[in-house]
């Protein structure tokens, strides 16, 4: 049997609305130590890992490890109807084929539950292996969710390089280019309002902006998001949600196609 | 003998030049197919070819797969 009680019922609301938009169904796994998800879009260019672990739940009971799959459009559709106040408890019985989110009123005067039916997904799981990296920056997610809209309307792929300088998104496209600089700044008042950057080596790396802006959809969970990069490797966007998990979303690194010709086959 | 056929969308159409049919009349002129008669379709390059991606996005795996190792 599996029974999660989350007090804070808008944390798993705004994880959905994060999320649904790259991947269309995945496989949520239940274990002693949280509730977790890794999925890839449809062109396998992205992956999202979502952990909750379970000391952050008030009420944690996964008698044996569970996966259940879900189409995430249909779970948002469903935690929609929860208030923003609400507790919600995410309910399933050993080898059941449907999931139940209740919903309580922070009265307790009002009760939901929705049953959903579950999915048989097969998915391919990649371990995500440890790697340092050369450049980290901390920043503002409203700050970094506006730089990525901004240059979306200019430019459909957009350069993340970081020097001592700071840190600069750069686009181009047809109507000209736009160039944004990030500067360190650790004098703020609050420490969620600093841009922090630490950096190892110089980094230069091409991504898509259409996935940029999606991983932007999580910038509700957390006030600042973690940037981590290293020269040809994927880029990992890193958002915290309150003190019990987080979600990191994986992004391929677009290579130029002739330097790609010239290096060594691996 | 079967009838082989090519279709393309409305937007392909204008990137038509030339079909043409492997084997024809009676005497099968032409002709290199087996149980089909071979079809080819040729189209003219993408008129917008100057605007392609420059870059490739080869999957996450490829990248993983490179930090581990293997």
């Amino acid at each position: 049997m599996l029974e999660l009680r989350l007090v804070q019922g808008s944390l798993l609301k705004k994880v959905l609305e994060s999320i649904k938009e790259l991947v269309n169904d995945a496989n949520f796994d239940c274990s002693s130590t949280g509730f977790s998800l890794q999925a890839m879009d449809s062109s396998h260019v992205a992956l999202v890992a979502l952990l909750l672990r379970s000391e952050g739940f008030e009420h944690y009971r996964c008698d044996r490890n569970t996966s259940m799959g879900m189409n995430l459009n249909n779970m948002a559709k469903m935690l929609k109807c929860a208030g923003n106040d609400d507790i919600i408890t995410i309910k399933a019985d050993d080898g059941s084929d449907t999931v139940t989110f209740m919903f309580e009123s922070p009265t307790q005067d009002k009760i939901s539950d929705f049953e959903m039916k579950l999915m048989d997904i097969d998915s391919e799981h990649l371990g995500i292996p440890e790697a340092e990296y050369h450049a980290i920056v901390k920043m503002p997610s409203s700050e970094f969710a506006r730089i990525c809209k901004d240059l979306s309307s200019i430019g459909d792929t957009v350069v993340i390089s970081i020097t001592k300088e700071g840190v600069k998104f750069s686009t181009k496209g047809d109507i000209g280019t736009a160039n944004i600089v990030c500067r360190q700044n650790t004098s703020v008042d609050k420490p969620e309002e600093a841009t922090v950057i630490e950096m190892n080596e110089p980094v230069s790396l091409t991504f898509a902006l259409r996935y940029m802006n999606s991983f932007t959809k999580a910038t509700p969970l957390s006030n600042t998001v973690t940037i981590s990069l290293s020269n040809e490797l994927p880029v990992v966007v890193e958002y915290k949600i309150a003190e019990m998990g987080y979600v990191r979303f994986y992004l391929a690194p677009k290579i130029e196609e002739d330097e790609e010709d010239t290096k060594p086959q691996v | 003998m079967r009838i082989d056929y090519f279709l393309v969308s409305e937007t392909l159409k204008e990137r038509i030049v030339a079909c043409e049919m492997h084997g024809h009349g009676i005497e099968l002129e032409g002709f290199y197919g087996s149980d089909h008669c071979p079809v080819t379709l040729e189209l003219s390059p993408s008129s917008n070819s100057q605007n392609e991606d420059p870059f490739v996005t080869k999957p996450l795996s490829y990248f993983f797969s490179l930090l581990s190792g293997c």
